[in-house]
């Protein structure tokens, strides 16, 4: 009876000090992910609708009419980039999910600056506008993945 | 389905370039992919070859269109690096409280 109840204290002792290693491994390789925040929802949700009602218009508009609405939406675009720069390495994930939706957004304008739709089709901008609302839901999602900060 | 693979049988296609069954393959069972992503791009690809054959979009603004698929591509992507990222942080946090601030404590 007495082995029984020394084996049993050695299992306990050995779970325990196995449960102190993987705490000690986890807490000294921290995850280099950022918490959930609520200012980068509301960046994103925002320019989302902004961004997208605006490429809507690059199919009827004319490129001279958009000009300085195109330098508007630029700096809230870099805005908010800065901003997720601004919480350094951890936030890697999402910068780089800021740098897709940019070449996205920046095609297009530079494809509206060059020819319109003329080479593109009469409903061109409608669709990449589409593709553009599909990419911010998409890092919306991911944000929204993200573990809420205690 | 229809308009799509009506464009698509009716491409005139002398070199044989072009599956065609394969193709319309290819679309029905992205759609009907367990990812919602996939779906998703299925739905778009259909889309824009309906786009195309109705002169919506030109063969230059439909091969652009394809070209951004890359992208959500990659931001999928991330989103699943940071899904298993986000479990990981929940480990550790959960670790952390319980055993190093909890059960340490008692030992």
């Amino acid at each position: 009876m007495a082995f029984v109840q020394r084996i049993h204290r050695w299992k306990c002792l050995i779970l325990v000090a196995c449960m102190l290693l993987t705490s000690t491994w986890l807490t000294c390789c921290a995850v280099p992910i950022t918490y959930h925040d609520a200012a980068t929802y509301k960046n994103l949700t925002d320019l989302k609708a902004e961004t997208v009602m605006f490429v809507e218009t690059f199919d009827t508009k004319p490129f001279a009419a958009n000009e300085a609405a195109i330098a508007d939406i630029t700096l809230k675009f870099r805005k908010a980039y800065e901003y997720e720069k601004g919480k350094g390495k951890p936030n890697g994930d999402t910068m780089r999910q800021f740098d897709e939706i940019w070449k996205l957004l920046n095609a297009d304008i530079t494809d509206y600056r060059e020819n319109g739709n003329s080479t593109l089709g009469p409903k061109y901008f409608r669709e990449a506008a589409v593709v553009l609302g599909q990419a911010f839901d998409i890092t919306i999602a991911t944000e929204n993945l993200k573990n809420r900060d205690k | 389905m229809s308009k799509f693979t009506d464009y698509i049988d009716g491409f005139a296609d002398k070199t044989g370039t072009l599956a065609k069954e394969e193709l319309k393959e290819l679309i029905i069972s992205a759609r009907n992919d367990k990812s919602e992503f996939v779906r998703l791009q299925a739905v778009n690809v259909e889309h824009w070859i309906v786009m195309l054959a109705a002169g919506q979009v030109t063969p230059a603004g439909f091969k652009r269109l394809v070209a951004k698929m890359d992208v959500l591509t990659e931001l999928e992507t991330i989103k699943l690096e940071v899904a298993a990222k986000v479990s990981a942080q929940r480990l550790a946090d959960g670790i952390q409280k319980h055993v190093i601030d909890g059960l340490c404590k008692l030992i």
